[in-house]
């Protein structure tokens, strides 16, 4: 393979400013079930292609599935003349050390060895527990992801990475029902090298199954501005939707506004607050040896102590900004040209316990897990569950717990950042554009906000 | 507004089914974020989330970005679920795909959505049609003028060529068989929608002699038809009489959709299941909003057209148990698929309940 691709790329890449060539093999498995019938279960695999070429500024992009040489310089030649019609700027792509390297499986546990049928009973255990939990709760959403994929990438600058990859992922869910009231909690798992995580959720689950019921009967929140302590699960969907997305490189180069006001090195917080996205932490779904670019992942603060520090890049954006590259190039399949996404993002562990942050607060809400949100500056977030604090106590459930409000003012709002830091990983993944869904993480300490708008009667 | 909920839906009768999804399905949010906003859909597919590319984009925090679409087919409309974090429920249920209409109730995220029809479009379409009663006429007129036509081509044609043996017989064969399907039309205007008379038949044979009723005015358009048929008869069970009009009103829409000389592909395939017919035309085909409509009764893009064609064939196959459906692109032609149960070579007569 790597004689091929490296002499295919030799033969062409005078005729463009970069060339790169990325081939994949990849095997899935996805099962669901929603209520008592399975809804999915597929085993597939496939094998594909794609080149990208830049000249003058210009990409062409092709991709295939039909991998043999003759094919190949066809495809090629097909991505150079594109580039050559749309290419008539300066090509910029920031400068990445050459590499060569073979990424090979460092699993705990595969999920490929484990047969389909013993996949399909564990999923299924979970969901007759769903839908045997209470008469309240007739529905269940279960499902389970696997994937498998096999990439090799060649550029024009010389770099070769031949990675492997494995990627899980799931979700349990109970859908509680009364009255027309629809009200569901949920458990969440993945790791990109254990398929252990989708064993032993029982204790999780049955909580879940308590919550989704206690829900149909805990009442609204009151609508109001509160001071909210986020668990560190909401903290992570917060720091991903709300933040990450707005640093990633092509939204602050292509939005001037935004540009203005994501400046390196302007104070976007208080000295406890530090933010990151890291490639590293292994095992889980964010974590990546080499980007879809073949630049090596790493760990990028975008927040150091308040001060905003980088942002995530492809090497084009990083080129155009004069930034520095950071391993964030990522393309969902073969299909795709890599663009700027996150890998694991995270606010880093701070030095307040839970008991601390709590302790002064009169009036506020306990936000807890988040069922979705949207992000942006504009972000409005809505947890799973949340508890109203009096007097420095967790007291009675609340439903329909929407945060929202403007991503800067918010993020100088967070005055405790806690010690409790975790990881956190579920099923599905990050969309954006087309590209949906790559495996991300997040993670973070509790936090407290202050002024905190909470939509509610 | 039509309303049509005491109908079982097993007992609704096509021309009612047509008549609800004449008109465009909007979305009326009654809870959440969107609370107020009414949306028309009459696009052929309809993408609802919060992502910036959703054709309908909510700002409901629990809807994903891609949550669900609406697509519209060519009998009715279906709601689907895009893999969304929250799930798309339908009257309450949990659903991956299912068909919705007026009267449903959608929750997506926070939001709490009501399913109506457009109004106008509704009541445009009571005022031409409220039933079988008003519309079998207008079908019968239309299936007279057809056979009408042809009776003309013929005519015609053996006047021009009295020296040309064969095309008097074709034509004057041509002119008994339009004759007797007159007659029968007749009696069904007498005796309203007359019940089907379901027997075992090649349909093979069916299409090739309907084929052969359409020959003269194909030849006069220098059309060409291509056959693509299996060797063994192709059972089926069906009302004779009125499937050779679904056969010949898809040729002669086929026929007319073409400005100049082109080709007609006909196709059968049968499983032990199904029997599928296939015609395809390299006409000048159709824009997702014709394709769309062209079920409709009355609905035409013919300057002398009746709109009843397609509806009639349409309400036959579905009588017979069957499915058709259209594929076609502007400038690139058009194909008719048709489904029909297959059936044993059994011959006796069956008569079943028109069902409407």
């Amino acid at each position: 393979m790597k004689s091929m691709l490296t002499a295919l790329i030799q033969r062409f890449a005078r005729d463009v400013d970069y060339l790169d060539i990325r081939l994949e093999e990849s095997e899935d498995t996805s099962i669901a079930f929603r209520g008592k019938a399975i809804d999915t279960l597929r085993q597939s695999s496939e094998k594909g292609g794609c080149v990208r070429a830049l000249y003058k500024g210009g990409w062409g992009f092709v991709s295939f599935n039909r991998i043999d040489p003759e094919s190949l310089v066809a495809n090629i030649r097909s991505a150079i003349k594109q580039s050559h019609i749309v290419g008539h700027d300066a090509s910029c792509l920031a400068h990445v050390p050459v590499v060569e390297d073979t990424v090979v499986l460092d699993v705990r546990k595969d999920p490929r060895t484990v047969p389909l049928d013993r996949k399909m009973q564990i999923l299924s255990d979970y969901n007759a527990m769903i839908l045997s939990s209470s008469p309240l709760i007739p529905m269940s959403s279960v499902s389970y992801s696997d994937s498998y994929k096999h990439t090799w990438l060649a550029t024009s600058d010389g770099s070769y990475v031949e990675q492997e990859r494995i990627d899980l992922g799931g979700s349990l869910v109970p859908i509680a029902v009364r009255d027309g009231q629809i009200q569901m909690s949920s458990v969440g798992f993945g790791s990109s090298d254990d398929f252990g995580v989708v064993l032993n959720r029982e204790e999780e689950l049955k909580q879940a199954c308590r919550d989704a019921v206690a829900l149909l009967d805990a009442p609204k929140v009151k609508g109001g501005v509160y001071t909210v302590i986020a668990n560190p699960t909401l903290a992570g969907v917060f720091v991903h939707e709300a933040f990450g997305h707005t640093s990633e490189g092509e939204k602050v180069y292509e939005n001037e506004n935004l540009a203005r006001i994501m400046k390196l090195g302007e104070t976007f917080g208080s000295p406890l607050l530090s933010i990151y996205d890291s490639g590293l932490d292994k095992g889980y779904r964010g974590a990546l040896v080499y980007d879809d670019e073949g630049v090596r992942t790493q760990k990028t603060p975008l927040i150091d102590h308040g001060v905003l520090v980088g942002r995530l890049h492809t090497r084009e954006t990083a080129g155009k900004m004069g930034e520095a590259a950071t391993g964030s190039g990522r393309a969902l399949n073969f299909k795709f040209a890599p663009i700027p996404r996150m890998r694991n993002t995270c606010i880093a562990a701070g030095d307040s316990s839970f008991e601390d942050m709590i302790r002064d607060v009169k009036l506020g809400v306990f936000a807890v897990d988040a069922m979705g949100g949207q992000g942006g500056e504009m972000f409005s977030f809505t947890a799973g569950r949340g508890y109203m604090i009096r007097d420095g106590k967790v007291c009675e459930m609340v439903k329909n717990v929407t945060l929202s409000g403007n991503l800067f003012v918010t993020l100088k709002k967070i005055d405790a950042v806690g010690t409790d830091f975790i990881i956190h990983d579920s099923g599905g993944g990050c969309g954006k554009g087309a590209q949906f869904p790559l495996p991300v993480s997040s993670g973070s300490p509790s936090i407290r906000i202050r002024d905190v708008v909470i939509a509610g009667d | 507004m039509l309303s049509l909920p005491e109908i079982e839906p097993s007992r609704r009768s096509s021309t009612a089914i047509r008549l609800i999804i004449s008109g465009d399905l909007v979305l009326r949010f009654i809870s959440g974020p969107e609370s107020g906003r009414s949306v028309r859909l009459t696009e052929a597919q309809s993408e609802i989330g919060s992502g910036p590319q959703s054709g309908i984009r909510l700002r409901d925090p629990l809807v994903s970005q891609s949550h669900c679409r609406v697509i519209r087919t060519a009998d009715r409309w279906i709601l689907e679920d895009l893999s969304s974090r929250n799930g798309t429920f339908l009257n309450a249920k949990l659903i991956r795909r299912a068909p919705v209409g007026a009267g449903d109730e959608i929750i997506l995220g926070s939001s709490v959505i009501r399913c109506d029809y457009h109004d106008p479009d509704i009541r445009g379409s009571r005022r031409t049609m409220t039933g079988d009663s008003e519309i079998i006429p207008s079908m019968i007129a239309h299936e007279l003028k057809n056979y009408l036509h042809f009776m003309d081509d013929c005519v015609d044609v053996i006047y021009r060529e009295t020296g040309a043996d064969r095309s008097c017989e074709t034509g004057l064969r041509s002119i008994q068989y339009a004759r007797e399907q007159i007659d029968q039309l007749i009696e069904t205007l007498r005796s309203g929608c007359s019940p089907l008379r379901l027997r075992s038949c090649d349909l093979k044979e069916l299409i090739d002699e309907q084929i052969d009723l359409m020959s003269v005015s194909m030849s006069a358009s220098q059309v060409t038809v291509d056959f693509g048929f299996p060797m063994e008869p192709a059972w089926v069970r069906i009302d004779r009489s009125k499937f050779a009009g679904v056969i010949l009103n898809l040729l002669k829409n086929a026929l007319e959709s073409m400005t100049g000389p082109g080709r007609i592909e006909i196709g059968l395939t049968a499983t032990p299941e199904e029997v599928m017919v296939w015609i395809k035309d390299d006409g000048k085909g159709m824009d997702p909003d014709t394709l769309s409509a062209m079920w409709s009764p009355l609905f035409t893009t013919r300057e002398n057209g009746c709109g009843l064609g397609a509806f009639i064939a349409r309400t036959v196959v579905l009588r017979h148990q069957g499915r058709i459906w259209a594929e076609s692109m502007k400038g690139n032609g058009t194909t008719i698929h048709i489904g029909l149960p297959a059936a044993g070579d059994a011959d006796a007569e069956t008569i079943e309940d028109s069902g409407g």
